[in-house]
């Protein structure tokens, strides 16, 4: 006899049979004890899964559980996830539930590898690009004559100077520049060691240019002995801090030392950034801004030290320093400071020592002192002010650009550091048991039981703990009387999902506290508890 | 509990397909009718996917999150809830293949250990875990997922095999099988355990 198979006991368990599969099952059940035997015990297990699998929560769960729902759609949409035009196409392709593209390659560790991968790929590439353009000769260069590659050059020697400046090619850029480079052995320093480069390939070149190479070699362009001596000038200025770099006959860097211009490029300099030392500079300005006579003699000042700075410099053809020059770097030099006074105090107007004021744009800063008075010396133009003490919520005061409206005042508003009664502010939103002893019995064990919840929650890693616990808690709130009782479960409840998010932090954990804490500073008393529930809110928003 | 009593009494076609319209051009109070008809159904699956009342609210609430964005794609005139229970069953699965890929969130329920962390999640404990009830439930974790959804969408939801075809996207022969099979494999599971 062939005994019903799996299947066929299944679907027979199922009522799923039909037909002449049907009627075949049921004579041969009629028949055989063991297929009989077997379709109660699957049924049985059938009736105890399900019975494992069902679990009722109760009306007061259901109850509000559609509007659970609506708060939670609107919390999505005001989070910005409630796209649905494009989810419900994904849904009609029945995989709606899986996370929209744009973020799935974030939720997927292999996503996570392959992002961490290409973003380190691209950003290898980028050293090793910037790297290249500043070890490298141009390759255009590298295959020239060193006649045409003399001519190549020419231009650069009358280039402007600040790209010169940027690029480090600084074989052509005229006394002013160079002189006033030469008395900053600092950033000398770090110029030269993007210079030196091009320079040595320069030196490579020159010597192996042929005898018989009476190259066409304009004016403008620059001269062996030049470019050594400019280059033995700087290392002077520069001491030690040069480094040689090993160079083949075709310009290549070879050997093992390490590459001196491995990093960013330098940033073009603007041309009062390449003064001298900053006091004969302003002194310069200074002159400059003065009568009209002065103005020539400042610029024949400057146009005579620079020459005189630029002794070991060549004396390739460059702009000195024209009037309007000078007249520019005295107009950009008008950054003549003017005071800026204040006072703070604190909102019962009582002054404050020792506040941190900073103009933030301006990079300074001060403390008031112990009659809450500052001065800051700034540039001319608004600027923003940034007041910080310990204690006060920070502040920023807005000046204006006219430098009128005489001392400013500002009023720190307190924070709440301190609590009421027992000293320390508090951490727990919770006041303990006593609300909650005129509970019923029956609600003492519900009580009990959320309590041990969340104490074990405490424990725990996860947010279902918490999660749990505040379920519990939520199932007290239909059976409470009492509004000190109602205040605290709401403060166990709205604690227990701020911990669910602190500890798995999404839109979902963060709107479900938000809406317990919301309903519970929405009854609690005003006081610190209430205080410490509002910056939780702070901390749940998007920021 | 009988089948029959654990079956959701499905929306008059009529009826049903007037709310999703009305849902679809925006009517909130007829989503949430429609929320209301099918909460306890929701539910259900959810918890018997999950086997735990927090996931299982937590699921129960996204299935609803979830359709509510997609309604306006949704089919007039479709049953309704075979698309519920497939948010849900997927919710479900992408729930565990997170947390399979995350070893370090698993202890929350640790439903696909098999582990029932939750015999004291659940607050109100209505559903009186027996010790019986505890190892079916263990060996039920032990299933593949598509057996656990196919197993629990007919014997919890007692949906037919047209329902669940619909529902998990395959068709009714394949319901047939897999019934079979984790049936099979849920009887192997509980033989070792008795043992």
């Amino acid at each position: 006899m062939n005994h019903l198979t799996e299947r066929e006991l299944s679907a027979m368990a199922d009522s799923a049979l039909k037909g002449e599969d049907l009627w075949r099952a049921e004579r041969h059940l009629e028949g055989c004890d063991a297929c009989r035997g077997a379709l109660a015990g699957l049924s049985a297990r059938d009736a105890t899964i399900g019975a494992a699998l069902t679990h009722d929560p109760g009306e007061e769960y259901f109850a509000t559980f559609a509007d659970r729902v609506v708060g939670r759609i609107a919390n999505a949409e005001a989070a910005g996830e409630a796209d649905a035009p494009v989810r419900g196409a994904a849904a009609a392709a029945g995989d709606m539930l899986r996370p929209p593209f744009r973020l799935a390659w974030w939720q997927s560790p292999r996503g996570l590898a392959m992002a961490g991968t290409v973003t380190a790929v691209v950003a290898g590439a980028g050293l090793v690009l910037m790297t290249a353009r500043q070890a490298e000769m141009p390759p255009a260069g590298r295959d020239l004559s060193p006649a045409a590659r003399a001519t190549q050059q020419a231009p650069m020697a009358n280039d402007s100077e600040s790209r010169a400046g940027a690029e480090g090619r600084a074989d052509g850029k005229g006394q002013a520049g160079g002189s006033l480079r030469a008395t900053d052995p600092e950033s000398d320093a770090l110029r030269d060691a993007s210079t030196q480069a091009p320079l040595e390939r320069q030196r490579a070149n020159v010597a192996k240019q042929p005898a018989n190479a009476t190259s066409p070699v304009p004016p403008a362009a620059p001269a062996p002995a030049p470019l050594e001596s400019e280059v033995a000038g700087r290392r002077e200025a520069a001491g030690t801090r040069m480094r040689q770099v090993p160079r083949g006959a075709t310009g290549e860097q070879r050997g093992t030392s390490p590459a001196p211009t491995v990093g960013f490029a330098v940033p073009p300099r603007a041309a009062d950034e390449q003064a001298t030392t900053p006091e004969k500079l302003r002194e310069l300005k200074r002159r400059a801004l003065g009568p009209a006579g002065q103005k020539q003699e400042a610029a024949e000042t400057l146009q005579g030290q620079s020459s005189d700075l630029a002794a070991t410099a060549p004396a390739a053809p460059g702009p000195a320093l024209s009037k309007a020059a000078v007249r520019d770097l005295g107009a950009g030099s008008q950054a003549e400071t003017r005071a800026v006074c204040g006072r703070v105090r604190d909102d019962s107007g009582r002054p404050l020592a020792g506040v941190n004021v900073t103009a933030i744009d301006a990079a300074r800063t001060t403390t008031s002192g112990a009659d809450g008075r500052f001065c800051l010396e700034l540039p001319p133009g608004a600027h923003t002010l940034q007041l910080l003490a310990v204690g006060f919520r920070p502040s920023r005061l807005s000046i204006s650009g006219d430098g009128t409206g005489g001392e400013l005042a500002a009023t720190l508003m307190p924070v709440s550091v301190l609590g009421t009664g027992a000293g320390a502010s508090p951490s727990s939103l919770s006041l303990g048991d006593m609300p909650l002893r005129g509970l019923s019995d029956s609600l003492r064990t519900v009580v009990d039981r959320a309590a041990r919840l969340q104490a074990r929650a405490i424990s725990g890693t996860g947010p279902s703990g918490y999660e749990a616990a505040a379920l519990a808690w939520e199932r007290l709130l239909p059976g409470v009387n009492g509004a000190a009782a109602e205040v605290e479960i709401r403060a166990r409840i709205a604690e227990c999902r701020f911990s669910a998010w602190q500890r798995s932090r999404d839109g979902r954990r963060a709107g479900r506290a938000v809406e317990a804490l919301t309903s519970y500073i929405g009854r609690a008393p005003a006081g610190d508890r209430r205080d410490l529930a509002a910056r939780w809110i702070d901390q749940l928003r998007p920021r | 509990m009988n089948p029959a009593e654990r079956r959701t009494p499905i929306l008059d076609p009529g009826e049903e397909a007037a709310l999703v319209r009305s849902a679809q051009s925006g009517e909130a109070a007829a989503f949430t009718a429609i929320v209301r008809h099918y909460q306890r159904a929701v539910y259900r699956i959810a918890y018997g996917l999950t086997r735990n009342t927090a996931d299982a609210d937590d699921l129960a609430q996204e299935t609803f999150v979830r359709a509510y964005q997609a309604i306006g794609r949704f089919r007039v005139g479709e049953p309704l809830y075979p698309w519920l229970a497939r948010i849900a069953t997927n919710l479900a699965f992408s729930l565990f293949r997170r947390r399979r890929r995350r070893p370090e969130t698993s202890i929350e329920p640790l439903v696909e250990s098999g582990r029932q962390w939750a015999s004291d999640d659940d607050p109100s404990e209505n559903l009186a875990r027996s010790e019986r009830g505890e190892r079916v439930q263990k060996a039920f974790s032990r299933l593949s997922e598509e057996h656990q959804a196919v197993l629990a969408l007919r014997v919890v939801q007692d949906l037919s095999y047209e329902e669940i075809a619909s529902a998990l996207r395959i068709p009714p022969g394949t319901v047939m099988s897999r019934l079979s099979r984790a049936r099979a494999e849920l009887k192997k599971h509980l033989g070792v355990m008795d043992r």
